[in-house]
């Protein structure tokens, strides 16, 4: 490695004291960047150096880091994307989260590689970048306003229609534990609370305006490495399908394999799915293509519903996830009703993982009885009752009445319900839902969120369903027969994916071979890094954020799954399939492959081979 | 000889010329047991051989046998009455 990067950075962060109103400049430190990268990984970093066990997630000195990557910004594909790192509300352990779009771009136009924020305001602010310059602004007159309407209000209000706004809704503003911060419309850093605790510091956006140059060390060798990065991922099956339908392309695949989550879990079938998939829903809408910064997919678009009873409404081209948590998950066989859902929830800002798993919850325990009228103040909360989802979503964000209670998420308000709720509810036992899937059957991806540190995934996809080449895997690995490989496998694609969620680009175009990955960031810092050094900062930066989650109270009971997980499916495809019987050992294996002890403590040895000082 | 059903899902129906949501199916009489290669290895729709078509570089395929998925692909072997559905590849979401 160089002990100086020439390309890539901006070579600053921006600290913002929000307790004093002071913002300062900071030189982006070498040796850091050099471990840690940018993105998931310096943002793990500054947590590390910067918030102490005894800190909670609401204390004014937990820190909140808006992180680009070293791509950000630059020609490869999908490179708008920025990581939020804090510890967040729902675990209490570290969160890191992605968003897409262009706001990890526009921070580096704007002539920063990321913010620091601590401490909290007395009255509402946004933060504002403008080639340079930063300061705080008023933001009363914002307060209650929707995500949606907040970006176009403060883009309008300031003459800076290109600029990218990330901030919260009525939902962090209230510190709902799982607040979400959106951006570019629809883009979301969701998982953990991260705007909860962006609310709690009265920090109601941010804004990134600029038109400062990136840095290339080597131009020439980085553009063709970009256009060949472009062939690569348009030519892989995860961005033909994405290109043609959006990830909704994936929901009737993911129902006939038994991976789509009905009826919280309740059931593996769901006989409408072909009006979901991405073909039936972009055949009854209007697109206007909305891609991401230098992503030439036909991914992310704005959509008019063209059919039906809601024929007229614009919004966000719904993802698989939130079509399959307010379709199937919570009883609708209603897509356009769906797609409404997430356009509600999008705007209230909160994240519709955890949303969707705390109603599917609260509505099975309604049907069984364990809560009645007199909990939901006289609403029916039936499989299905769209009507009274969207009044309860409402409630969500207020925190009022029962939803008060759903505000909480889904591993309290089970708590809270009592022990057939804990039995029923969808949880890692961090405290959040998973990904919208029923990963039952598939078990690789559902150990990578029972073991991840950052309570969403760590190493994305499921090698049961996807080759991964470059990791050694030329054919999928067969379910249920090993599961050992399978923890393996998962090591290694965790690697991989924390290099990609360090970068600052999507998961969508990252699926490329390594190799094109090191050229392209070579080229970029004029670094010489080999496969081997990516795979090592990944492994890094996962070690790193298990110390800080040690240091935060974790312990290797943390590390397991909510009964219903560990259950068998009750019916179709993966019908009996339970990973219960296998899973301390996975566990077991898992720590021994990353050099961890029993209790899932990385040894000295471990910290040493990875440069990293306790 | 036997008879199985096949369902052609988006995107991959549009490789084979069927652009509507829903993709398409069709039956194929084959010699079962056997694999799923030799029943498709004489049909054509549009004008295209499917065989040909699904096993071009551009196309990534998973197959599903009565909703269990066989990473053999087109090598996995077919019974009377099967119900066949050709994927795409699930990429996450």
């Amino acid at each position: 490695m160089a002990s100086e990067y020439l390309g890539g950075y901006m070579g600053k962060m921006l600290r913002v004291d929000l307790s004093r109103g002071v913002l300062t400049e900071e030189k982006l430190d070498s040796e850091k960047v050099e471990k840690y990268l940018g993105g998931v990984g310096l943002g793990s970093a500054v947590l590390w150096d910067e918030v102490p066990g005894r800190i909670g997630p609401f204390d004014p000195e937990n820190r909140l880091t808006f992180t680009s990557g070293p791509f950000s910004g630059t020609a490869i594909p999908g490179s708008g994307t920025y990581s939020v790192v804090t510890k967040g509300p729902l675990t209490g352990f570290a969160a890191g989260s992605q968003a897409n779009g262009w706001f990890g771009a526009r921070l580096k136009f704007a002539g920063y590689d990321g913010i620091i924020i601590h401490g909290a305001s007395s009255n509402p602010v946004y933060l504002l970048i403008n080639d340079g310059k930063a300061e705080l602004c008023d933001a009363s007159h914002l307060i209650g306003v929707d995500t949606v309407e907040t970006q176009r209000i403060l883009k309008n209000k300031l003459g800076l229609p290109k600029a990218s706004v990330a901030c919260i809704g009525p939902a962090g503003e209230n510190r709902v534990r799982f607040a979400c911060i959106c951006s570019d419309h629809g883009h979301v850093a969701a998982t953990n609370g991260v705007g909860a605790v962006m609310g709690s510091k009265k920090l109601k956006a941010v804004v990134v305006n600029g038109s400062h140059k990136i840095p290339v060390a080597n131009s020439e060798s980085f553009s063709a490495t970009a256009r060949e990065w472009i062939t690569a991922m348009r030519s892989s099956a995860i961005g033909d399908t994405v290109d043609k339908l959006g990830t909704a392309g994936f929901f009737s695949a993911a129902a006939i394999t038994g991976w789509l989550p009905v009826k919280n879990m309740t059931t593996n079938i769901f006989e409408d799915h072909p009006r979901f998939n991405g073909d039936a829903i972009r055949a009854g809408v209007k697109s206007t293509r909305k891609p991401c910064h230098a992503c030439p997919l036909h991914h992310c678009n704005d959509i008019e519903i063209t059919e039906g009873p809601l024929r007229g409404l614009t919004a966000d081209e719904p993802e698989y996830e939130g079509l399959a948590g307010f379709g199937p998950l919570i009883g609708n066989s209603d897509p356009w009703r769906a797609i409404k859902l997430c356009d509600q929830v999008d705007r209230l800002g909160m994240d519709l993982k955890e949303c969707s798993f705390t109603l599917a919850l609260a509505i099975e325990c309604y049907e069984r009885g364990l809560i009645d009228e007199k909990d939901t103040q006289g609403m029916e909360l039936t499989w299905g009752n769209v009507d009274v989802i969207e009044k309860l979503l409402n409630l969500t964000a207020e925190k009022r009445d029962f939803g008060a209670n759903l505000a909480e998420g889904v591993y309290r308000l089970a708590e809270k319900i009592g022990p057939q709720a804990v039995n029923s509810a969808v949880y890692t036992h961090k405290g959040l839902a998973p990904h919208v899937h029923d990963p039952r059957g598939l078990w690789g991806f559902l150990f990578g969120q029972a073991i991840s540190n950052m309570g969403s995934i760590e190493g994305w996809h499921t090698l049961e369903l996807l080759p991964e080449p470059d990791l050694g895997y030329d054919q999928p690995i067969p379910k249920y027969e090993n599961p050992k490989a399978l923890v393996i496998a998962q090591a290694k694609l965790a690697e991989k994916y924390y290099f990609v969620d360090s970068s600052g680009i999507c998961y969508f175009t990252s699926s490329i071979p390594i190799s094109l990955m090191v050229n392209a960031l070579n080229a970029l810092t004029g670094w010489n890094w080999t496969a081997a050094d990516l795979l090592c900062h990944g492994r890094r930066v996962q070690t790193k954020l298990r110390l800080f989650n040690i240091r935060h109270g974790w312990t290797r009971e943390h590390d397991t799954l909510s009964p219903r997980l560990m259950a068998p499916s009750p019916d179709g495809p993966n019908a009996g399939i339970a990973i219960a019987p296998v899973y301390e050992q996975m566990v077991d294996d898992h720590y021994a492959q990353l050099g961890w002890d029993k209790k899932g403590h990385p040894l000295p040895e471990t910290l040493k081979l990875l440069n990293i000082e306790e | 000889m036997s008879k199985i059903t096949i369902h052609f899902l988006q995107p991959i129906a549009s490789y084979l010329g069927f652009h509507k949501p829903g993709g398409f199916k069709l039956e194929a009489e084959v010699n079962a047991p056997g694999p799923l290669r030799n029943a498709i290895a004489s049909l054509r729709v549009n004008g295209l051989n499917i065989l040909q078509q699904l096993q071009s570089e551009r196309i990534k395929i998973m197959v599903t046998i009565n909703g269990l998925i066989k990473h053999a692909g087109l090598e996995a072997d077919v019974q009377d009455g099967d119900e066949v559905s050709i994927l795409p590849l699930i990429g996450g979401g």
